[in-house]
Order: structure tokens, then C-alpha cells, then sequence
């Protein structure tokens, strides 16, 4: 096992300096210099020269990306071209915001994704499953991003339920600096805080859950109905077990290994899919920040924030790898 | 037959091999009984029609009319009207066949590229195989949505910048499929035979190993547009892609949110299209890899 461990791990290590070339590369050959940006259309060209070399950006690519990956070892990702702060505090500031909607979400699609494609094993055939069939189609056929407006204007602007954007109102005075609003100010007895900051949680959660819960609950089903067709299940039954406990002991055991793995890989596609969420809900996290930055030529915060997300997402991979190897020990001896 | 039962690949190659006819027949029979299959090709048939004739019979879709900004649905304006004065559903229509080529092209780019780079390192199994495809798994280490933003963002905010991005997301998949399918064509002995005739190796990729993993890249590839489709339109509302005043579905939904509380109409309807559109091209995979893989009938 601690060599498998080892080796898996060993393994992310190429994959995540060639995605920091990559990125590095496409993001420093876009067009725009920052330089010029940065002191305008009608800077001399004098200054714009010394500011480049100022920057390091005369420097060739290659030297300019030892450096930058130097220090991204060190956790010092440069700084913005735009506000000048380092680019770990700018993200720091709103990762924390976008890892909280990333877990509601995801504990809303694991709960609505595994519940819907198990009652939907069992029942096969029937109203139930065919319905849930359909609305796993419409989950990975609907945008999220009209999802989200669809949402606004039912539960927002028709029957005025919930709020429908920013984290939590700005008048009951919550504090900015704390990074998970609704359980941090639950654990300090702040309740309308805590509820105000979870009514904002509420539509933008469900928007991002729905491609989520539509894979689990396909990849639920579908490993179920697998899994009850086998031998061992039949024999769980042929001894006169009960069904619970076939399905709970037997089934459940062996059909959830490929929807862990899901999980892991949507949890990671999620963060990703966070962008679009936050740009309909005005949510502060990372991707309002990654769109602020693009539009703002701002590519050492997009670069940090692209590597950051890769690094989770390469890290999440090897997360789900190794869950898989210790849930299916015949994976170990491959 | 023995290996039919093991993939849609040798399913199809059996049936070009022995009886031509039979085979196609059986799988088209699969494919008509799977009434949401039905259903997919109905809704891509109808929108295809709407693509090719409907800009020409709806007009203008930039045609601005200031007296006339956002007026609800109703019998001038059936998807009511914008803020600038136009036609919300005149303006559905022309994005039509924007959004259903920018799906096509997208999947094009990374069929395209992934098949030629998976063809080439399941052929050449070696070093070169493995450098292919360590090179094209450095693109599934990014979320899709990230990895089209960053090639967006390289390249310009733009609807072929989207349709790259998109095509450059899908790439792996396609990679990965003809390489595993190449794998398993050129163990047959008809590429020997290819071979013993003196057939040159790029002879041998082209007339007889692409013909014989077509089928699987095909089913991808329907799925394939509709997640293209769905970058595409998610690029356009980030401002990434297609620019004003293009009627492109994703793009007219984010001008939309600003006058959501006056004017819901104009994000229901662009946003109705693309799940229409995305739907139809997922029914119609679903359909297709079920008619044409045995291994997954119940």
C-alpha cells in the first residue's frame, strides 16, 4: 500500500509542473502588455521600458517562469497588476467564500444524487425512476447559469422568498473577515447573522448542485442495478438474509466505490463551475475575482487562481485514487 | 462473432466485415424503439430546420425599435421585447444556427486533434504514444470551465475563441477513445494483412484503422456538441465569448440579468433554447450508444 502511496503521489508531481507551464505559457503570451496597462495608453515608452525591467518582464520566458515557479513553491504567487497586493491575499480574501458554496453544494447533490438513484435501483421500472431519469437529463442539459436566473425570478422576484444576491446583508454588520459565514457565526451565537448568510446560500447552492446530483444519481443507479444483479447478492438472499441488510451489507458496499469516485471528480469540476454560479448571484468568491482579473488583463491573479483550482483538482484526483485502493484492495496489486 | 458482445467497436467492425445489411438494420430498429432517442433526433431535425430558414423568414435580429423596449410577450413580440427595442424572439432564432455550429465546430477542433493524437499513440505504442498522451492528460488536470477560460483568455474574448476552448475541453475524450480503440484494431489480422502488402503505416491509420473505431467516436461525439454548446453559451455569459450585438443564446442571457426584475422574459427564452438544443443532442447519444452497444441493452 505505502508504495502504491507513494508512487500515485510521485506521479501528480510532472502533471502538475506541465499544467503550470502551460498555464504560465498562454497566460504570458496573451496579447497586452502589462507594463502598458498599467501606466496607460499615452505612457512614454521610456517609462514603459523601465517598468517592464522593473517587473522582470524583458527577462526571456523560460528564466521568467523559474522564477515565478520558484516562488509559487514558497506560496508567494506575485503580485496583482491592478491593486499591486499580493496575489495569496487577494485570493485568500474570497477563496473562502467559494469553498463554502462549493460544500453546500456538493452535500446537496450527494444527498438529492444518491438518494434519487437509489430509490431508483431498487424501484426499477417504475414512475419514480423514470422521473428521476428524466431530471438527471435535464441536470446535465439545463446551463447552469439559467438555472441560477430561473431561480432569481421564482423564488427572488415572484414569491420573494429568498435573497437572491452577495452572502449575507451588508446592514446586520457581519464580519468580513470571517472566512465561513454561516457556521462560523453560528459557533459565536450570531444567529440572525448565521440565517440571514444561509438564506443567501440557499439559490445559489441548489444552481450549482444541479450538474452534480444529476451525475451521482446516474452513476448511483446505474452501479446499483449493476451490483444487484451479482452472484454474492444472490446468495446473500438465497441464505435468507433480509433485504435491508442485503442492501446495506452487500450492496450498498460495492455499488458506492465508482460514486465516491464521482463524487471526487465533480467536487473539483464544481470549484470550476463556481465561476458561473458566482457571476449570476454576485457571490464574493474566486470567480467573480477570476472575471474581474481577466477583464482587467490582470493575469498574475488569473494565473494564481488557475493553479490554485488545478492543484485542488490534481489533489482531489489523487484523494479519490487512493480511497479507491484502500476500498478495493485488488487495485493495490496492478 | 464470439467478441461481438464486447464493444460498440467490434459490433460495428462484425458488421461491416460479414453481412452489411443486417447489422445497420438491427441497430436502427434498437434506435427507433428508444423513444427518447426519438425524441432527441425530432428536436435536432426541428432546430436544424429553424437554423437554415427561420433567419430568413424572422428578419433582422440587431433591428432596434426605441419605442417598443421591454415589452412582455404578446402578439407582435411572442418572447416580448429587449431593452434596446428588439425582438427577443426574432433574436432566438438567429442564434439558432449560431449556437448549433459553434457546438459542431467546437467538436470538429477536438475530434479532430484528439483523433489524430490518439490514433497516432495507439499505433505507436512506444514512446511517442506515451509523450501524446501524457501531454493530453495535462488537460483533463483543469476543470473544462477553467481550462476554457484561460484559452479565452489567451486568445482574445470571441466566439472562436469559445469555440477553441471548447474544442481543446473535449480533445481528451476523444484521445483517449481512439487510442484504446486503435489498441484493440490493430491486433486484427487485416492490418497484417495491410502490412504484408506493403501498405505504408499512414495508409494503414487511414483506410484501415479509422474506418473501424469511427462508431464509438461518433456516439462521443453527439454527446460531445451539446456539452460544447453548453461551454460555448457559458463563455458568451461570462463575457468570454461571442461580443454584442451577435443574438448568441449564452451572451443575450447575461445582458438579460440586468433587467431581470423588469424584463424575466428576455432570459427565459435564449436560456429555453440552449436546454432545448443541449437536451436533443443528449437524447439522441444516449439513443445512439445504446442502439449501437449490445453490451448495454437489459
Amino acid at each position: 500500500m505505502s508504495r502504491y502511496l507513494v508512487r500515485r503521489i510521485l506521479l501528480a508531481i510532472p502533471i502538475l509542473l506541465g499544467v503550470s507551464l502551460i498555464v504560465f505559457l498562454m497566460l504570458h503570451t496573451a496579447g497586452g502588455d502589462p507594463a502598458e496597462l498599467k501606466l496607460g495608453l499615452h505612457a512614454d515608452p521610456v517609462s514603459v521600458a523601465r517598468l517592464r525591467h522593473e517587473m522582470g518582464l524583458d527577462r526571456p520566458l523560460a528564466v521568467q517562469y523559474v522564477d515565478f515557479l520558484s516562488h509559487a513553491i514558497r506560496g508567494d504567487l506575485g503580485r496583482s497588476y491592478r491593486s499591486n497586493a499580493p496575489v495569496t491575499d487577494e485570493i485568500a480574501a474570497r477563496f473562502p467564500a467559494t469553498i463554502e458554496l462549493a460544500i453546500a453544494a456538493m452535500l446537496l447533490a450527494i444527498v438529492i444524487g444518491i438518494g434519487f438513484g437509489a430509490v431508483a435501483a431498487v424501484r426499477r421500472h417504475s414512475f419514480f425512476d423514470y422521473s428521476s431519469t428524466v431530471g438527471a437529463l435535464l441536470g446535465v442539459s439545463i446551463p447552469t447559469f439559467w438555472l441560477g436566473l430561473i431561480l432569481i425570478i421564482v423564488f427572488g422576484l415572484w414569491l420573494r422568498w429568498l435573497p437572491i444576491s452577495g452572502r449575507v446583508n451588508p446592514r446586520l454588520g457581519a464580519d468580513p473577515s470571517m472566512p465561513f459565514l454561516v457556521v462560523g457565526s453560528a459557533l459565536h451565537g450570531d444567529w440572525p447573522i448565521a440565517k440571514d448568510a444561509a438564506l443567501h446560500l440557499i439559490l445559489p447552492a441548489i444552481t450549482l448542485a444541479g450538474w452534480p446530483a444529476a451525475i451521482i444519481a446516474r452513476m448511483t443507479r446505474a452501479s446499483l442495478i449493476e451490483a444487484l444483479g451479482r452472484d454474492y447478492v444472490r446468495t446473500a438472499r438465497g441464505k435468507g438474509l433480509a433485504e435491508r441488510a442485503v442492501l446495506v451489507g452487500h450492496v450498498a458496499r460495492n455499488a458506492l466505490i465508482p460514486v465516491l469516485t464521482v463524487i471526487g471528480l465533480e467536487f473539483g469540476t464544481l470549484l470550476g463551475g463556481a465561476v458561473v454560479t458566482e457571476t449570476v448571484f454576485a457571490w464574493p468568491g474566486i470567480g467573480q475575482l477570476t472575471i474581474t482579473a481577466i477583464n482587467a488583463r490582470d493575469y498574475q491573479v488569473v494565473q494564481g487562481i488557475v493553479l490554485l483550482l488545478a492543484t485542488i483538482f490534481i489533489g482531489l484526483n489523487l484523494l479519490v485514487d487512493l480511497l479507491y485502493a484502500v476500498l478495493d484492495p485488488r487495485i493495490r496489486y496492478e | 462473432m464470439s467478441d461481438a458482445t464486447r464493444s460498440p467497436l467490434a459490433t460495428a467492425a462484425a458488421g461491416r466485415e460479414s453481412e452489411h445489411s443486417r447489422p445497420s438494420r438491427r441497430v436502427l430498429r434498437q434506435f427507433v424503439r428508444n423513444r427518447g432517442a426519438v425524441a432527441g433526433i425530432v428536436i435536432l431535425i426541428a432546430l436544424c430546420l429553424v437554423a437554415v430558414v427561420g433567419p430568413r423568414l424572422v428578419g433582422d435580429p440587431i433591428k432596434q425599435d426605441v419605442l417598443a423596449r421591454l415589452l412582455p410577450p404578446g402578439a407582435a413580440h411572442p418572447f416580448g421585447t429587449d431593452e434596446l427595442g428588439r425582438d427577443v424572439f426574432v433574436r432566438v432564432v438567429n442564434g439558432t444556427p449560431i449556437s448549433l455550429l459553434s457546438g459542431i465546430a467546437s467538436v470538429a477542433i477536438g475530434l479532430a486533434l484528439g483523433g489524430l493524437v490518439g490514433v497516432v499513440a495507439g499505433y505507436r505504442e512506444g514512446r511517442l504514444g506515451l509523450t501524446l498522451m501524457a501531454v493530453v492528460d495535462l488537460l483533463l488536470a483543469l476543470p473544462a470551465i477553467l481550462l476554457a477560460i484561460t484559452v479565452a483568455a489567451r486568445i482574445g474574448a470571441g466566439l472562436s475563441a469559445a469555440m477553441i476552448a471548447a474544442g481543446l475541453v473535449g480533445l481528451p475524450a476523444y484521445a483517449r477513445l481512439s487510442r484504446a480503440s486503435t489498441l484493440e484494431v490493430k491486433r486484427r489480422e487485416m492490418i497484417d494483412a495491410a502490412r504484408a502488402m506493403g501498405a505504408s503505416d499512414i495508409r494503414i491509420m487511414t483506410r484501415h484503422i479509422l474506418p473501424n473505431i469511427l462508431t464509438p467516436l461518433i456516439v462521443q461525439s453527439t454527446i460531445g456538441v451539446g456539452n460544447a454548446i453548453l461551454l460555448v453559451s457559458a463563455l458568451g455569459f461570462l463575457g468570454l465569448g461571442a461580443q454584442p450585438p451577435t443574438p448568441e443564446w449564452g451572451r443575450m442571457l447575461s445582458d438579460a440579468q440586468r433587467f431581470i426584475t423588469a424584463a424575466p422574459w428576455i432570459g427565459i427564452f435564449p436560456g429555453l433554447a440552449i436546454s432545448l438544443t443541449v437536451l436533443g443532442f443528449n437524447l439522441a447519444g444516449d439513443g445512439l450508444r445504446d442502439a449501437l452497444d449490445p453490451t448495454l441493452q437489459q
